[in-house]
């Protein structure tokens, strides 16, 4: 039993290490070509993001996101559902507490609840279109979930320029009093207790998946859809529901989110936390209970691109181009463990 | 609006805003052909719209500018290829990584060179020059649209008819199908399915790269962050939606960016919301992917 | 006759530790046709591969002519002369046969196929060797004993002079066996030599000049066929006497527990299946034949709710025409499914996964899975059922044997009252047929009632109680008195060469 959780832990570290020496790489390389100081840039990197308490809670911060749009990728991605509209999703789910907390009123812990809610059951709504698309007519969900992402966003902007706008506030939703956000765990950082609900997000998403009938079949159908159906199992209602709960979670995140960091929603941009989810599950292996530590970890490094940026010479984008060569080492099969090597059957 | 609809210039600007997407879709079309989804066309003619711009105008030379903005295209396609061939990834997955890159890398590099800009308005680029036909370019209505675009429309038609011979009449053409449809099959008689690939992906690159070059080099001249928006993706719906066939993607990218530039052009026109108008090119793919789909599914249960 | 090519002390091991080949040894004369005999697994496909290029031996030397030749790779094996047709095809469905025929050396003017000179050689070919395909058809659109006749074709044009077949008659009918066999003898004839490998123990005595017999990766002799009797070669292949029949008590059909009344699938131009009607009993195996694509598939596929159809059938007395497969499955029916691979089993996930995958629902609380208690379940049915193998891995790594030994083990721990069988036993080596034999039999005999699918003559005539014959959506005949019909007549009927009238 104990030898099950070893190799996969040492193969996780290993991995890590990669990463590590990725991002290290890639920095130096920044050095070198924008001339800055290499001992500083390292130093900003690779320590900053601990220097202070301010630098940790901004990880935490970070993670909040990437742990609910990475358990929805997981879920759909373990349903063999590749669905964009996580991104969509997410921003619409914020955009929806936003304009839905301030017409609830100041209600302790009510409002933000039930927007957080409202919000998961809109971008399950919407996220059903082209997971209904998928499973009943075969459209690639890929294609259509980015259309989607698209058209949510456009439609978004143009209810922020107008209807649901702040009078006094060009392009913003209504202010948000304390009472409609989600409580902070900590004043002085300004924490807030929406990592709380991301870990539970994760947790109930690990079990759901591995310990229910449903994620039994999700899982099956994921695999192998002809075997689940021969099974007995309802392929097309997994695929379908898959992406509709994904999407839900990732509205839920939106809002989570918006209601425990900010005090009005006005992104004027896809906030690309979608794709960020890619990046989670891919590191997490696609499971739920490893992606607070998978999004632990690329916090830790996004946090770790910003200070650097404070320095002035890298520009934080530098921290896409670590996390794109992360995710192809991930996925490259040599330091896959979960597929078999060299494993040929003979005849 | 009808008179807008019908006017010279609402032909030229359609023609104008499907070239990319039609570059895209070619792209798209021969990658698939050899059996590899390259989900990063959107990435690359990203890199290939900021490499084209800023090399143009830095040597002065749309020619250089062109051929850089098409080798941008390639490497980006290098770099699918490196990954989901060579190191085994998943394409999918990779093309989501390398899309990420692209974001990341065309900041960097235009902030590196630029000072800190997001775009390069600064530093213009040298444009790809217009070709006018004399007497067929003065024909009404058609003449400007079709026979005083830009030189990129011209290559767009030499691509077409090339991809055309490319895969009815050549041998690679016969390796690229095999590779797609039956990769065993060409490793059987011993025809490298990675080696196809790669090739593909070349041209496939180079089709990106051309894409992008258009964006900051034809249409706009300059490179702005985030340009491309989503009309790589828009090429795999149109190729996907053409079923592989070069003429029949032509026709669909081509509707797609008709459409795309009515959601533009209509803002000055229409007294409609410009947000709104914008959902439309991707309201429209959705909706042309469940027709088509459904038509699909039609036909097959008629079999 | 001399010796043309050798193969002296092959070893092959993998990277994983598998043995394939242990000292393995063959030799060919030319202008004969040889069979390399064995069981699954016996290493029979690897020592070819081997030939072929396609594998590189881990020790030992191959010998054309009497001289040492290094074989790399498929293509320096083409150059040598030694071809070979997989049991897979490797035909590209959507290219002209032309072109796959020429495939990876294409005629070329200049740049551009010269697709003339292609079409005209190919005919040529086919001229030669007597083999009527048409150069310009989509090799999509071929059947399947033409499309094994283009795969011949292909290595004949690249000059191939031995020419190894991997179990070429597995997918054909015994007319198309014929044929092929006749034309192997013209190739023969024509100074070719040829390898078939096969486990088929009449096709070796019928067409072959000797046969290499391997066993667990060696070599266990060389015979000439006309020294020995099949009796000898099977026990060569599998040491102890294998049993050909299987003992059963006598049939006695009880109720009706499936019924299909009035059934059509609808296909490209004509159906499918067209308006059949059976019915399957208690106590009795039945089994579908015919070539495969006659529509005893779509039989199948309408018992298990696979597909739509019009028509009627009914299960344990209940219409399941739209009902859900899990509905179907509810009434008693368990269903063994053609490909354990695609269909039977999810590759990736481990054999306790696999086992539940029928009934998983039935064993939750507040939809959480009894997870001991399934797991118990499954260690003891994979005792009961023999599978050897590692638990914990997923089930990729198991050999074909026990993987449909897992198969079997989920389906028939049902307690079914109609069990569907199709091709239970397709690529599965000797001992685990029996066993599987052995509880569709014993399933039998408690009275449940067994629906076989199987393109395996010997199969057929040992299992069946009684058998009906699909041709070209039809049923051609139905076969009460199997112990009286022979091979030949079932042949016929499968070909339509002869119909039974009382059948419709």
């Amino acid at each position: 039993m104990k030898m099950k959780f070893v190799k996969p832990l040492l193969t996780l570290l290993l991995r890590l290490l990669l990463a590590v020496a990725v991002a290290a790489i890639v920095l130096a390389g920044a050095c070198i070509l924008m001339e800055g100081d290499m001992k500083e840039v390292m130093t900003a990197f690779f320590l900053g993001p601990v220097e202070d308490e301010y630098a940790i809670a901004e990880i935490l911060r970070e993670m909040v996101p990437l742990i609910f749009t990475g358990v929805a990728v997981s879920l759909m991605v373990r349903c063999g559902q590749f669905n964009m509209f996580v991104e969509g999703a997410f921003f619409g789910g914020a955009f929806l507490a936003g304009v839905l907390a301030p017409m609830l009123g100041e209600n302790f812990i009510v409002t933000p609840v039930i927007a957080i809610l409202a919000a998961a059951v809109a971008m399950g709504a919407v996220g059903y279109i082209p997971a209904k698309m998928k499973s009943s007519l075969g459209v690639n969900e890929f294609v259509s979930s980015l259309m989607l992402n698209y058209i949510v966003y456009w439609v978004v902007m143009y209810l922020i320029h107008g209807v649901a706008a702040d009078p006094d506030y060009p392009n913003a939703t209504m202010y948000l009093e304390d009472a409609m956000r989600l409580p902070l765990l900590n004043e002085d950082t300004e924490l807030s207790s929406n990592l709380l609900i991301a870990l539970v997000v994760a947790l109930l998403s690990g079990l759901f998946l591995f310990k229910t009938k449903w994620g039994y079949a999700l899982r099956m159908t994921g695999d192998n859809p002809r075997f689940a159906v021969y099974s007995g199992i309802k392929a097309e209602k997994y695929v379908t529901s898959s992406q509709v709960i994904g999407a839900s979670l990732a509205g839920m995140g939106g809002a989570s989110f918006l209601l425990g960091n900010y005090y009005r929603f006005q992104w004027a941009s896809l906030p690309n936390y979608g794709f960020d989810g890619f990046v989670i599950a891919s590191i997490a292996g696609n499971n739920p209970y490893a992606v607070p530590l998978a999004a632990l970890f690329l916090g830790y490094l996004r946090v770790g691109a910003l200070q650097v940026s404070r320095l002035g010479d890298i520009p934080n984008e530098v921290i896409y181009v670590i996390q794109a060569i992360i995710i192809i080492l991930f996925g490259a099969q040599f330091v896959l463990s979960r597929r078999k090597k060299g494993g040929r059957k003979h005849a | 609006m009808l008179e807008w609809i019908f006017s010279e210039n609402f032909l030229v600007n359609v023609i104008a805003y499907a070239i990319p997407i039609i570059f895209a879709a070619y792209a798209s079309l021969i990658s698939n052909k050899a059996g590899i989804s390259a989900i990063n066309i959107e990435g690359a003619m990203s890199v290939a719209a900021v490499t084209g711009a800023l090399v143009s105008h830095f040597a002065n030379n749309w020619v250089i500018g062109l051929a850089c903005a098409m080798s941008a295209g390639i490497l980006m396609m290098m770099l699918l290829a490196l990954s989901a061939l060579k190191l085994k990834a998943d394409s999918f997955l990779s093309g989501i990584a390398l899309n990420t890159f692209a974001t990341g890398a065309c900041l960097l590099i235009v902030k590196g060179v630029l000072d800190g800009r997001t775009d390069s308005s600064t530093a213009p680029s040298v444009l790809v020059p217009h070709v006018n036909i004399p007497l067929l370019s003065d024909i009404p209505v058609i003449g400007k649209a079709i026979f005083g675009q830009n030189l990129l429309f011209f290559i767009m038609l030499a691509v077409l008819a090339l991809l055309i011979v490319l895969l009815n009449c050549t041998r690679l053409g016969v390796q690229i199908k095999t590779a797609g449809y039956h990769p065993e099959a060409g490793e059987s008689v011993g025809v490298s399915v990675k080696r196809t690939r790669v090739i593909a992906l070349i041209i496939c690159g180079a089709m990106a790269g051309l894409g992008g070059a258009y964006l900051s080099m034809a249409n706009l001249g300059y490179f702005s962050a985030g340009m491309v928006s989503g009309r790589g993706f828009i090429g795999i719906a149109a190729e996907a939606m053409g079923a592989g066939m070069p003429i029949k993607t032509t026709l669909f990218a081509f509707l797609f960016g008709a459409v795309d530039y009515f959601a533009v052009g209509g803002q000055t026109v229409l007294s409609f919301p410009y947000e709104l108008l914008n959902t439309l090119p991707y309201l429209m793919t959705l909706l042309a992917l469940t027709i088509y789909a459904v038509a699909h599914k039609k036909k097959n249960v008629k079999k | 006759m001399s010796e043309l090519l050798s193969m002296k002390n092959i070893t092959k091991r993998y990277g994983n530790g598998v043995l394939a080949n242990e000292d393995a040894s063959f030799s060919l004369r030319e202008g004969e046709i040889h069979a390399i005999a064995g069981e699954n697994g016996a290493g029979k496909s690897t020592l070819m591969k081997i030939l072929f290029g396609a594998e590189q031996p881990t020790e030992g030397v191959i010998e054309l002519h009497g001289k040492p030749v290094k074989i790399t790779s498929p293509k320096v094996a083409t150059s040598l002369g030694i071809g070979m047709v997989y049991q897979h095809f490797m035909l590209v469905d959507e290219l002209p046969v032309y072109l796959n025929v020429f495939l990876g050396v294409e005629k070329r003017k200049g740049l551009l196929l010269d697709k003339q000179a292609m079409i005209e050689e190919t005919r040529t070919l086919c001229e030669k060797y007597d083999m009527p395909v048409d150069p310009t058809a989509l090799c999509g659109d071929l059947p399947v004993g033409l499309r094994q006749k283009v795969e011949i074709l292909k290595v004949l044009a690249r000059g191939a002079k031995i020419i190894i077949l991997d179990e070429p008659t597995a997918v054909l009918t015994p007319q198309e066996t014929e044929q092929l066999f006749k034309q192997l003898r013209i190739l023969r004839d024509a100074q070719h030599t040829i390898v078939i490998i096969t486990h088929k123990l009449k096709e070796m005595k019928e067409l072959c000049d000797r046969i290499t017999i391997m066993r667990q990766g060696k070599t266990m002799g060389v015979v000439n066929v006309c020294d020995v009797t099949e009796q000898q070669i099977s026990e060569l292949m599998v040491g102890g006497t294998v049993r050909l029949k299987v003992d059963k008590a006598d049939v006695t059909p009880g109720e009706v527990l499936a019924e299909m009344v009035n059934v059509t699938v609808p296909g490209d131009g004509k159906p499918k299946l067209d308006s059949i009607s059976l019915t399957a009993r208690s106590g009795e195996i039945l089994c579908l034949a015919g070539v495969e694509g006659n529509g005893q598939q779509q039989a199948i596929e309408c018992l298990t709710g696979q597909i739509a159809y019009q028509g009627s059938t009914k299960v344990m007395g209940q219409e399941v025409r739209g009902k859900s497969v899990r509905k179907i499955r509810d009434l008693g029916m368990a269903h063994i499914p053609e490909d354990r691979m695609t269909m039977g089993t999810d590759q990736k996930a481990s054999l306790h996964e696999n086992l539940i995958s029928v009934d998983f629902d039935r064993n939750t609380v507040a939809g959480f899975l009894k997870d001991k208690a399934l797991k118990t379940r499954s260690e003891e049915q994979l005792t009961k059922f023999l599978v050897k193998g590692e638990r914990q891995t997923p089930i990729s790594m198991l050999s074909g044997g026990n993987m449909q030994k897992v198969v079997v083990a989920r389906e028939l721990s049902q307690n079914p009252k109609l069990v569907i069988a199709n091709q239970p036993t397709r690529g599965v080596d000797v001992g685990a047929i029996a066993f599987i034999h052995e509880k569709l039999v014993e399933l039998r005999d408690q009275g449940c009632g067994i629906v076989l699918c199987s393109a395996d003559m010997s199969e057929v005539f040992s299992l069946a109680d009684r058998i009906i014959v699909f041709h070209e959506g039809h049923i051609a005949a139905e076969i009460t008195d199997v112990a009286h019909c022979t091979e030949q007549q079932l042949g016929r009927y499968m070909l339509g060469i002869d119909r039974m009238e009382a059948a419709q």
